[in-house]
């Protein structure tokens, strides 16, 4: 494998590792706000202490 | 009528507008926006010195190349699940000590961040090892036990899942957060105790194997994903604490339920009871309440 063949095959785990890595927390973050607000909206104002 | 429809559209009850404007319903508060705002900004700024600025690995014994550029996630989310599994058995050990649902609350949050950045250790380390050791995965003795703290915290959520009872859940749990922290140092030092692929510690020694603007990157990774797992420790936090106060006034209104469908009963048997022998009275009111 020429030299730059192999850096762009490195460039691909990379970029694959960082992907996985940011859309992993990412998605997290999504899912921690948007059921967040749904548990909190029932929840009465006045019970929620971080306001 | 709830305050949140008071306010104008685009604005919080504290007139914030933009990347400040903290929606009603959320669990963000100012402090947290503003702690979240920082960090985004570290991410890019991260991202930036970690795949554009910092130099590819040509100097070191290892000669890593590009794919040096893997270690500065891979190490700051395995500092991360240490961190997370640290707090969930300091908290676990509180809440044995305390009985206090807030100790409960924080050690699931934590737990619960402290699985997805393991599940990225094990991803990002096995992206790199398929480069580095031509595998996917090697039965490794770091890696092996880095998987079985991942199944054993996973066992941890799904024991909270499978008991209903608010105290039994949190005591069972809170046991297993402490057992199950033992698992950590032997993953930490799995590199030392058994001889393996996996290489040995890069920064924490005295003479680290990496410098310059390489060791900057490896090291603000670290800080940016502590910054990051405290983040989300506060919004996890906030929304268990939620769950569990709607999960309790659950429970208060389905005793009171039960209590108002007793009651009649119990007015039922008194009134019969007064024509009757007066002890029946008092061990049917005794037995409903």
């Amino acid at each position: 494998m020429s030299p730059l063949l192999a850096a762009q095959n490195e460039w691909a785990y990379v970029a694959g590792g960082y992907g996985v890595t940011v859309g992993a927390l990412l998605l997290l973050t999504v899912a921690t706000i948007v059921r967040g607000r749904r548990v909190s909206r029932q929840l009465p104002p006045e019970e929620r202490r971080w306001l | 009528m709830r305050p949140h429809l008071d306010t104008p559209a685009g604005t919080d009850a504290g007139g914030s507008t933009g990347l400040f404007r903290l929606h009603p319903d959320g669990t963000a508060s100012r402090g947290s926006r503003t702690y979240g705002l920082v960090v985004l900004a570290g991410v890019i700024l991260f991202l930036l010195v970690a795949l554009v600025f910092s130099p590819a690995d040509t100097g070191s014994e290892n000669q890593m190349g590009d794919m040096v550029r893997i270690m500065y996630v891979h190490v700051p989310v395995a500092v991360a699940c240490y961190v997370a599994f640290l707090v969930t058995a300091i908290t676990s050990i509180a809440y044995l000590w305390k009985r206090t649902e807030g100790w409960d609350v924080l050690a699931v949050a934590s737990a619960e961040i402290g699985v997805v950045f393991t599940f990225l250790t094990l991803a990002t380390g096995s992206i790199w090892g398929h480069i580095a050791w031509g595998t996917w995965w090697e039965w490794d003795a770091r890696l092996t036990s880095t998987l079985v703290l991942f199944i054993m915290y996973l066992g941890y959520l799904a024991l909270r899942g499978a008991i209903l009872d608010p105290v039994v859940r949190a005591k069972r749990a809170a046991i297993l957060g402490v057992v199950a922290f033992v698992n950590v140092p032997i993953v930490h030092y799995s590199v030392t105790w058994w001889r393996g692929l996996h290489q040995d510690a890069t920064v924490s020694k005295v003479d680290p194997s990496i410098d310059g603007l390489k060791l900057f990157a490896l090291m603000f990774g670290m800080v940016l994903a502590v910054a990051l797992y405290g983040w989300l420790m506060i919004h996890r936090f906030r929304l268990h604490y939620a769950a569990a106060r709607l999960e309790a006034s659950g429970l208060d209104r389905a005793l009171a339920e039960r209590r108002a469908e007793a009651r009649p009963d119990a007015v039922t048997a008194d009134a019969a009871s007064t024509d009757a022998v007066p002890t029946d009275a008092v061990t049917t009111e005794g037995t409903l309440s």
